[in-house]
């Protein structure tokens, strides 16, 4: 065959597998030489590290299987309050870190086939508002439930991974509190692990049926592809990913907090991370990510403490900030980037194939 | 996807020689409108090639859509080896419809029973009581709970006695076991009244707040009939969102399993592959993609590692290649599907159909949009497809070199007898 599956030494420096085996070495090395990231800044990138891992799983979605989902965040929200239900000392089940995440990976991805299992006709307009309104009516379960989730307040404090466990001397439950590299570690880790089971899936049977059925479900069930399996495999996909997003997520803030978070905002946030990105591209995923809510996370604080101290002390106005005009410059963005480059900032060969025939 | 257990199917079936590969039997189909095949009857057998003629492109369709389970015929049967293409009520789909149905009642039950009240009597009280969580206490509790129990709650340092949801507070006690021993009265009084038309304790002067003693909490007549009637309550609601929540889930289950029985998914697992009149490859994957994910929906009884690794003959891979010189598009193998040429794009959907081994190909229109060069190196596939054991059922609007390969013509609008 061609030189795709051949393959050459330059050819494999420039691939993506390449390119994300650097970055997560750098990532990995990065706490040795930043000070910081012991403190506040650790903490900042674990939250968008973690977001990645949600956001890769709305990529299976909405990328890989073509179904547009606006409520991803509804499965954080679940798989962070079920680890949080299982483990806070509050409940009487208390039943540990690793147990508990078994625990809300299993319940997340039922719920998701659950969703998928009535949702599997729908397709576009349809299935986008199916996914919206489910997520509200979690979002709302899990405020109203207060015993159950706490309500507004959320659930806490949710122990760290391997509380009471020592090791060499070393208390893990502790140095998962005090230290944030130590949740950057767990986060990267979990993360690297997902990226490398998509690149797998993407290139095995069920990633080429994904993309048979998105682009032709008639054309793929004439063909003996299961469509209602392949559909739902990527709802149970997906919600297991979010899932363990939110157990991280909930883990390393120590409590769920107000569950309004997991709502319409926090899933079309993603959604636009993974657009930015490329859709149906892992690494785009990544970098959409990163440039949105590291832009939310770490550079609109940093940017305002800065502008704080610029300002002269005479000026007796309350001082310029940009956190307030952050998402005024992240929909401007949104809006410059979809006319110039709508396949994404890294597309994926498909999309940016198709896109680029329309504009020939 | 081999990995995932495939539904027994017949690998191996011998050719009988008084059942065709495909039977079509007073096939009628009517749109809303006009009676499109009325009555229709022929049959096909193993290995050879019919041509349906008709200037009707619609009509044509339609035949091919109703045989590849498409669209669904008014009446008359299609039959492949004498099984009609649709999918059997299995053990699996039995306890699948079941399941859905058990799941939606429990869910329906929890919503109506006050799952996050449930929650507070069985989980959350018994901390407060500093009873140990276990199997027991959390049976017990899920019991009372449902008996409609007055149970014992704790607030800032003093102990209530609440009914079983905790909305309604009865006494409040600023002692453990003086409050055990009220709950305990009031119990019988409200068991009493429940067992028979018992009236109303004199317990007023035990119902009511210790530390405001002049606060008197509620015991009227009303009060205790709802307490009473609180076990019939839950119980009624419980049982009803069951049961309302199984039959809808049943019926929901059995309507959806009902409208996925006779799709295009069942026909080619069948062995009926087939192709259509615009040819539908998956436009963004590449052209060899195109066929692998075909080959890879071969179903022959090995499992997608051994296939993988050749164990079980050649890998997909290979075999995908293989098909990828037979439609003679080796070069076109890493451009997208959707770039290459109409006549590729016609022969690559024709490889992709045969890529799943069927035992028949219904082939819509292939003539379209060719010219008489490319129609014969069509017709050149089609018969070595033939050659291979395939049954072809094509389509066509005029004779022509695709036609005059095929052993028999049959026109529909004539629609001669067998």
């Amino acid at each position: 065959m061609t030189t795709a599956r051949t393959g050459s030494a330059t050819r494999w420096l420039r691939s993506a597998t390449f390119s994300e085996g650097l970055v997560f070495c750098l990532l990995a090395v990065a706490p040795l030489a930043i000070p910081g990231f012991a403190g506040g800044l650790g903490g900042q990138v674990t939250s968008v590290l973690i977001l990645c891992i949600a956001a890769l799983g709305l990529n299976v979605m909405v990328g890989f299987a073509g179904l547009l989902h606006l409520g991803i965040a509804a499965f954080i929200g679940i798989g962070g309050m079920t680890l949080a239900i299982l483990t806070v000392p509050t409940n009487p089940l208390e039943i540990g870190f690793l147990p508990a995440v078994v625990v809300s990976l299993v319940v997340t991805t039922c719920v998701g086939m659950l969703l998928g299992g009535p949702t599997l006709r729908l397709r576009g307009d349809s299935l986008a508002v199916v996914t919206l309104v489910f997520g509200e009516v979690v979002r709302v379960l899990l405020r109203n439930l207060e015993e159950i989730t706490g309500g507004m307040q959320g659930l806490g404090p949710v122990p760290p991974p391997g509380a009471g466990v020592v090791i060499a001397g070393i208390d893990l439950g502790r140095s998962f509190v005090i230290d944030s590299r130590w949740f950057y570690y767990l986060a990267l880790a979990v993360l690297a692990t997902v990226v490398a089971l998509l690149h797998g899936v993407e290139r095995s049977p069920l990633g080429r049926a994904w993309s048979a059925v998105r682009e032709d479900a008639l054309a793929a069930a004439t063909l003996g592809i299961s469509v209602t399996r392949v559909r739902l495999s990527a709802y149970a996909l997906a919600a297991a990913l979010a899932g363990v997003a939110g157990c991280l997520s909930v883990a390393s803030l120590g409590t769920t907090g107000d569950p309004n978070v997991f709502g319409f905002s926090r899933s079309v946030a993603i959604l636009c991370a993974v657009i930015l990105g490329g859709l149906g591209s892992i690494p785009g995923t990544l970098v959409g990510v990163t440039i949105l809510f590291g832009f939310d996370i770490m550079v609109i604080p940093w940017a305002d403490a800065w502008l704080q101290q610029m300002q002269p002390q005479a000026w007796t106005t309350g001082p310029l900030t940009l956190g307030s005009w952050r998402l005024a410059l992240v929909g401007i963005a949104l809006i410059v980037m979809m006319r110039f480059r709508p396949e994404g900032l890294v597309p994926s060969r498909r999309l940016a194939a198709e896109l680029h025939e329309v504009h020939r | 996807m081999n990995r995932w257990r495939s539904s027994p199917r017949r690998t191996v079936s011998l050719p009988q020689a008084d059942i065709p590969l495909l039977d079509v039997g007073r096939l009628t189909i009517r749109t809303d409108k006009t009676v499109l095949v009325d009555e229709l009857e022929f049959d096909v057998t193993e290995g050879s090639m019919v041509a349906l003629l008709d200037a009707g492109r619609g009509r044509r369709t339609a035949v091919l859509e109703c045989i590849g389970n498409i669209r669904p015929a008014s009446s008359g049967a299609v039959r492949v080896e004498g099984h009609r293409l649709k999918r059997a009520f299995t053990a699996a789909t039995f306890w699948g419809v079941l399941g859905t149905g058990l799941l939606v009642g429990l869910l329906a039950a929890a919503a109506a029973v006050d799952v996050d009240r449930l929650w507070l009597a069985t989980v959350k009280r018994g901390l407060a009581v500093d009873e140990p969580f276990t199997p027991a206490t959390f049976g017990k509790r899920i019991r009372s709970y449902f008996r409609a129990e007055l149970a014992i709650d704790r607030l800032a340092g003093n102990w209530r006695i609440v009914t079983a949801d905790g909305r309604k507070v009865l006494a409040v006690r600023r002692d453990l076991e003086e409050a055990r021993e009220l709950r305990h009265q009031l119990q019988a009084a409200v068991t009493a009244r429940r067992t028979g038309p018992g009236t109303i304790p004199d317990l007023s002067d035990l119902v009511g707040d210790a530390n405001e003693p002049r606060r008197r909490l509620p015991l009227d007549e009303a009060t205790f009939a709802q307490l009473a009637g609180g076990k019939r309550l839950i119980r009624l609601r419980g049982w009803t969102a069951l049961g309302a929540g199984m039959t809808l889930g049943i019926a929901l289950a059995l309507a959806f399993w009902q409208r996925g029985r006779r799709s295009a998914q069942v026909a080619a697992r069948a062995g009926v592959a087939r192709t259509f009149r615009q040819p539908r490859v998956f436009p963004e994957m590449t052209v060899f993609e195109n066929l692998l994910v075909a080959v890879e929906q071969k179903r022959d009884g090995t499992s997608w590692v051994q296939r993988r690794s050749g164990r079980g003959g050649a890998t997909p891979t290979e075999e995908a290649d293989a098909w990828l010189a037979w439609c003679d598009l080796a070069d076109s193998g890493e451009l997208p599907a959707g770039g290459v040429s109409w006549f590729d794009r016609r022969r690559l959907e024709l490889a992709r159909a045969l890529a799943i081994q069927p035992r028949l190909l219904l082939a819509d229109d292939p003539a379209e949009g060719l010219d008489s060069d490319q129609q014969q190196a069509v017709a050149m596939l089609l018969r070595d497809a033939q050659q291979r054991g395939v049954a072809i059922v094509l389509t066509a609007g005029a004779t022509g070199p695709l036609t005059e390969a095929c052993d028999r013509t049959i026109f529909l609008e004539r629609q001669p007898a067998r």
